[in-house]
C-alpha cells in the first residue's frame, strides 16, 4: 500500500537532495536534483552513501479525495536501507544507482505480518547545461532521466497474507525532468518538473497500465557557511486514469507532499542529509493515494 | 559511444585554459589605484587568486592566504585577488579586503576577461604566473574546501617553494574547489 507513496517521498527527496555548491551566501547541497539522493556537487567527482528510511501510513485519501484516518488497530510501517552511488562522468553529467532493500509491517485487527527484501533498482543521469550560480539571470538548467528497473517482488508475487513481502512495483519505470535552480545570497531556489512512465504490467489475464505521473517540485534551501543547509520543499503529483486490459477506468490519483530536509557536512568528503515529508492530511489535497509521514537520513562520502 | 566520447573531448578542450598570459591591461583595484597582473620589477611571480565576496570555500581559506602571503611576499612573490563576477562591486570588494584583512588589493576584473584568459571558473582559483606571463601553476590553494585539515596538500605553497628553487612544480595543476563564478 506505501509502495505508491513512496514513490512520491522518493521523487521529492531525490529532488532535495541536491542543491548544487555555491557558497555561504550560495546555496549549497540540500535541494533539488530529482532521480537520486546521491547529487554530486559541482566539485565533486563520486559519491557512495547509505540512506535509512522509516515511514508510517497514518491514512488515505479517497477517490472523491476525502482524507480517512486508518482504521483502529490498523498499522503500517515501511523501513527502507538504500545504497546510493553516483559518478561524474562529463565536466557537467553524472550518473547514479540507488539500490532499495524494504520491509514492511503490517497489522490488522486480526493479523500482523513482517516482511521483506530486495526493491526495485534504479539508474539515473543528470546532465547540468548551466549550473546555479554561473550566472546572474539565467538559472541552472538540468535534464534529468533514470530508469527503475523491476528487481523487487511485486505484489502479485508475494507469499504473505497481508503482502509485506511486496518490495517492487512489478513493471519498468522511466523517468525524465527538468530542474531549474538560482541562486540568491545564501538561498537556493529550485523548480522541477518531473514525468513518470511506467510500462504495462500482466498478471493472469490483466493487463494494466498506469498513467504518466507528473510531479512538480518547489524548493528552497539556505546554505551557511560550513556548507550546511536547510531546505523546505513542496510538491504534487498527478496520475491519470489507468487502463485495464485496454478500458480507462476512473481512478485518478493526487499525491500533495510536505518536506523539510537538511545537510550536515562533518568534513569535506563526509556529511549527513536526513529529512522529514509528509502527505498532509487535508480533504480534497490527495486523491486514491495513502497519508505517509517519513523520515531519511544519509551518509555519504564523497571524492572530489 | 562516439558521440559520447566526441562530446567529453569538446567539453575537456573547451575548458583547458591558456598556459601564457599576455594582456597588459590594467585593473582597478580596492586600494584605488591600477594594477597590472604580472609581476613588477621586482617581483619573480604573481599570484592571482579568483575571488568571489560570497564564497565561504575562499572565506574558509582567509588564514591560509594571509600565512602564505607572510611565507613568501619576501621571497618576491606578489599576491593579487582578482574578482571577476558580473555583479562585482569595488565598494563591497574593499569593504571584504578590509575585514579580511587581505594584504593585497582586489582587483575587478570587469567583463571577466581575465578570468576567461585563465580558465577560471572557482572562486579560489589561483594561478602562478611567471614574468613571461607563462602560467607555472593553476588550480587550488591546497587540497580543503572549507573543513580545514593540517594534513591538506599545500599545492600553491609547494608549487612556489619549488618555483623559487628553480624547479618545475612537483604537481603543476590541482583542482580548485571553491565556489562557481558568476561570469555572465
Amino acid at each position: 500500500m506505501l509502495r505508491y507513496g513512496f514513490c512520491a517521498a522518493l521523487l521529492a527527496f531525490m529532488a532535495m537532495a541536491a542543491f548544487p555548491e555555491r557558497a555561504w551566501a550560495q546555496a549549497c547541497c540540500a535541494g533539488a536534483g530529482a532521480v537520486t539522493p546521491g547529487r554530486l556537487a559541482i566539485h565533486e567527482d563520486a559519491l557512495v552513501g547509505l540512506q535509512f528510511k522509516v515511514a508510517h501510513g497514518f491514512g488515505s485519501f479517497s477517490p472523491t479525495g476525502a482524507y480517512v484516518p486508518s482504521p483502529p488497530r490498523t498499522t503500517e510501517w515501511e523501513l527502507e536501507q538504500d545504497l546510493v552511488a553516483a559518478l561524474r562522468v562529463l565536466p557537467r553529467g553524472q550518473l547514479a544507482l540507488l539500490v532499495p532493500v524494504i520491509q514492511t509491517y503490517r497489522r490488522t485487527p486480526n493479523q500482523s505480518e513482517f516482511g521483506g527484501g530486495f526493491g526495485d533498482v534504479n539508474f539515473s543521469a543528470r546532465y547540468d547545461f548551466t549550473w546555479a550560480g554561473e550566472a546572474r539571470y539565467i538559472p541552472g538548467i538540468a535534464l534529468l532521466a533514470g530508469v527503475t528497473f523491476p528487481t523487487g517482488e511485486s505484489i502479485e508475487q508475494a507469499e504473505n497474507t497481508l503482502g509485506t513481502d511486496a518490495t517492487g512495483v512489478g513493471t519498468y519505470q522511466a523517468n525524465l525532468g527538468l530542474a531549474l535552480e538560482h541562486i540568491e545570497g545564501p538561498w537556493l531556489f529550485g523548480v522541477t518538473g518531473l514525468v513518470a512512465r511506467r510500462a504495462s504490467r500482466t498478471v493472469g489475464n490483466v493487463t494494466t497500465l498506469l498513467a504518466p505521473q507528473w510531479t512538480l517540485l518547489a524548493a528552497t534551501a539556505y546554505t551557511f557557511p560550513n556548507d550546511a543547509a536547510l531546505a523546505a520543499l513542496v510538491s504534487y503529483a498527478v496520475e491519470g486514469d489507468p487502463e485495464v486490459n485496454g478500458q480507462k477506468i476512473e481512478s485518478t490519483r493526487r499525491m500533495p507532499l510536505f518536506g523539510v530536509a537538511g545537510v550536515y557536512p562533518f568534513t569535506d568528503q563526509w556529511r549527513l542529509q536526513g529529512g522529514l515529508y509528509f502527505n498532509p492530511p487535508f480533504s480534497q489535497l490527495g486523491r486514491n493515494t495513502p497519508a505517509l509521514v517519513e523520515f531519511v537520513l544519509s551518509v555519504l562520502r564523497s571524492w572530489s | 559511444m562516439r558521440l559520447a566520447l566526441a562530446f567529453a573531448l569538446l567539453t575537456a578542450c573547451a575548458a583547458s585554459p591558456p598556459a601564457r598570459v599576455t594582456t597588459a591591461e590594467r585593473l582597478e583595484g580596492t586600494d584605488g589605484a591600477l594594477h597590472a597582473v604580472l609581476p613588477l620589477d621586482r617581483d619573480a611571480y604573481t599570484v592571482v587568486i579568483f575571488f568571489s565576496a560570497d564564497c565561504h570555500v575562499l572565506a574558509a581559506h582567509d588564514d591560509r592566504i594571509r600565512k602564505l602571503v607572510a611565507d613568501f611576499a619576501a621571497r618576491r612573490v606578489r599576491f593579487l585577488a582578482v574578482d571577476p563576477e558580473v555583479d562585482a562591486n569595488l565598494a563591497r570588494d574593499r569593504a571584504q579586503a578590509e575585514q579580511r584583512r587581505y594584504p593585497f588589493p582586489v582587483l575587478l576584473d570587469r567583463g571577466g576577461a581575465l578570468a576567461r584568459s585563465l580558465g577560471a571558473t572557482y572562486a579560489s582559483y589561483t594561478v602562478v604566473l611567471d614574468r613571461e606571463g607563462n602560467v607555472r601553476y593553476r588550480g587550488g590553494i591546497d587540497s580543503d574546501r572549507v573543513h580545514l585539515r593540517d594534513d591538506a596538500t599545500p599545492y600553491l605553497a609547494d608549487a612556489l617553494t619549488d618555483l623559487l628553487a628553480g624547479n618545475e612544480p612537483r604537481v603543476a595543476e590541482s583542482k580548485a574547489l571553491g565556489c562557481a563564478l558568476r561570469l555572465r
